[in-house]
């Protein structure tokens, strides 16, 4: 906070994504019925889970300074500190900014969520899928930016794709076909942290796929923790 | 042929923004594939919204103009300048002081920045977006067309490299402008219709928009590709986009003579 004034209009910034997100919404289901099988409220809902989900792995690991820390050395101040390896990637915080992504992308939710209903069963299985596709998340970013280093010593671009990534996974999966669906689920897993725990929450799934889905969840984390450990073991400082 | 020494200085300057630009040939490619995402996305999401419609046009937009009005966008984006965060390093960094001893003139030395990277920009990504677009979707525009997006885009790149300087210049007041200048972007891609094209804004949304610079930026050139504006529409709209050109030269005169007055170089 010592920069006040930077840190409002980061602030500012992630807020106006979700402003624009909702114009842009509320635009199209104004001149067409929308995307099928997805109602205005249920639209909203989606975007809104996914600018939070974004806004949190932004908020915890800020992606251009931790690309930047391990190409030119910085990072390896980190390195000699006393905290377990996961949280050398969250100490930067100049992404607190995104803070504000997280806040509105509540208030946007909030908003969806009033004008639909929902059992108690959905809210239960959303809060789980979420949680633990929120980690998923996170870990392939982490495994992103480290793997990045490790193959290319560069990772600049990381963060272009993660905006990219964040604005594909806006919209449901069912759009981009089966092709979509599927890279979008096991080969860039951020469909289990924004749309499956949305087609939880709106009755879209069944029990079993919801089940299935928690499991494919808890595997992709062991998979994703496993993968980073080795790359994080085997990383060299850009400073030789 | 021998330039004038003035201009020669600048465009040598160019040529070094150019070559500095083709070193990392890895990001360029990135760049384009990236940029190339954007209206791919998009395609995916308005033919499920056509379909769910089940109509063949959306306020006078058919879906195969809708898509390549973002393909048109995204190319804009691309070639657009982007000089403000140069700018604000000039300034923050103490750089400027030694710029202006230099037998440059700042404003021109930005200028050549701008274009050298638009160069770059356009040859990697811009035209071969604007190619790839008029393969795919069999567009055939008369020439007289292609003239007035030719203007359009020149239109464009002026506009943008006077809005950038504008940013840049705000060092002065907030240091740091990564924050400012990546507000301005989202307003900007509201306003010019990079989020959805201006004619499918409600109405008075619509008439407060359009009588803003902004619409110059990217929708002007991509509604004039996709024939949302007639050659008659699109000859008037530019001849407003001339008289906000000129607005914005003397805005950028009264920020640049005022900044000059208050360089206090910083940094070591």
């Amino acid at each position: 906070m010592a920069y006040r004034m930077q840190y409002l209009f980061w602030f500012l910034n992630y807020v106006l994504q979700v402003i624009m997100t909702f114009i842009f919404i509320t635009i199209i289901y104004q001149v067409s019925n929308g995307i099928g099988g997805w109602s205005y409220p249920q639209m909203l809902l989606l975007s809104a889970t996914t600018l939070i989900v974004i806004g949190m792995a932004k908020y915890f690991i800020d992606i251009s300074w931790v690309s930047q820390g391990l190409m030119n050395g910085n990072f390896d101040t980190l390195l000699t500190k006393p905290m377990p390896d996961y949280l050398t990637f969250f100490t930067s915080t100049n992404s607190s900014g995104a803070f504000g992504g997280i806040i509105s992308g509540i208030v946007l939710f909030a908003y969806a969520a009033s004008q639909l209903s929902f059992n108690i069963l959905n809210v239960v299985d959303f809060a789980v899928m979420i949680s633990l596709g929120s980690v998923v998340a996170i870990l392939f970013v982490m495994v992103a930016i480290i793997g990045s280093y490790s193959f290319f010593k560069g990772g600049g671009w990381v963060n272009w794709m993660f905006n990219i990534i964040s604005n594909i996974t806006k919209y449901p999966l069912s759009i981009y076909g089966i092709a979509g669906s599927l890279i979008f689920t096991f080969v860039i897993p951020i469909g289990f942290a924004n749309y499956y725990p949305v087609e939880a929450l709106s009755g879209k799934i069944s029990t079993m796929e919801i089940a299935v889905l928690i499991v494919f969840s808890l595997t992709m984390i062991y998979l994703l923790s496993r993968t980073f450990n080795r790359l994080y073991k085997s990383y060299s400082s850009g400073m030789g | 042929m021998d330039l004038n020494p003035h201009v020669g200085r600048y465009l040598e300057y160019s040529k070094m923004l150019i070559k500095d630009r083709f070193v990392y040939k890895i990001n360029l490619l990135l760049m384009m594939a990236f940029q190339i995402m954007s209206p791919i996305v998009m395609l995916f999401v308005w033919t499920a919204i056509y379909l769910a419609s089940g109509v063949s046009a959306i306020n006078n937009f058919t879906l195969a103009q809708i898509i390549t009005y973002f393909f048109i966008v995204s190319a804009m984006n691309a070639i657009a300048p982007n000089t403000a965060q140069a700018i604000s390093d000039d300034i923050k960094y103490g750089n400027m002081f030694g710029i202006l001893t230099r037998p440059l003139s700042y404003v021109g030395s930005v200028i050549s920045y701008a274009a050298g990277h638009m160069f770059v920009d356009a040859t990697v990504v811009g035209i071969p977006i604007i190619i790839l677009v008029t393969v795919l979707m069999h567009i055939s525009l008369s020439l007289y067309t292609w003239m007035l997006f030719v203007a359009a885009i020149i239109l464009m790149l002026v506009l943008s490299i006077m809005a950038e300087f504008l940013i840049g210049c705000l060092s002065f007041f907030f240091i740091d402008i990564g924050g400012v200048a990546t507000m301005f972007t989202f307003i900007m891609q509201f306003f010019s219709g990079g989020l959805i094209p201006l004619n499918l804004l409600p109405h008075g949304i619509s008439q407060v928009v359009y009588a803003l610079p902004f619409q110059f930026m990217l929708y002007t050139p991509a509604a004039i590709f996709t024939g949302a504006l007639s050659s008659s529409q699109a000859i008037v709209s530019l001849e407003i986009g001339i008289v906000w050109s000129l607005v914005f030269l003397v805005l950028c005169t009264a920020m640049w003579h005022g900044v000059k007055r208050h360089i206090d170089s910083v940094g070591v």
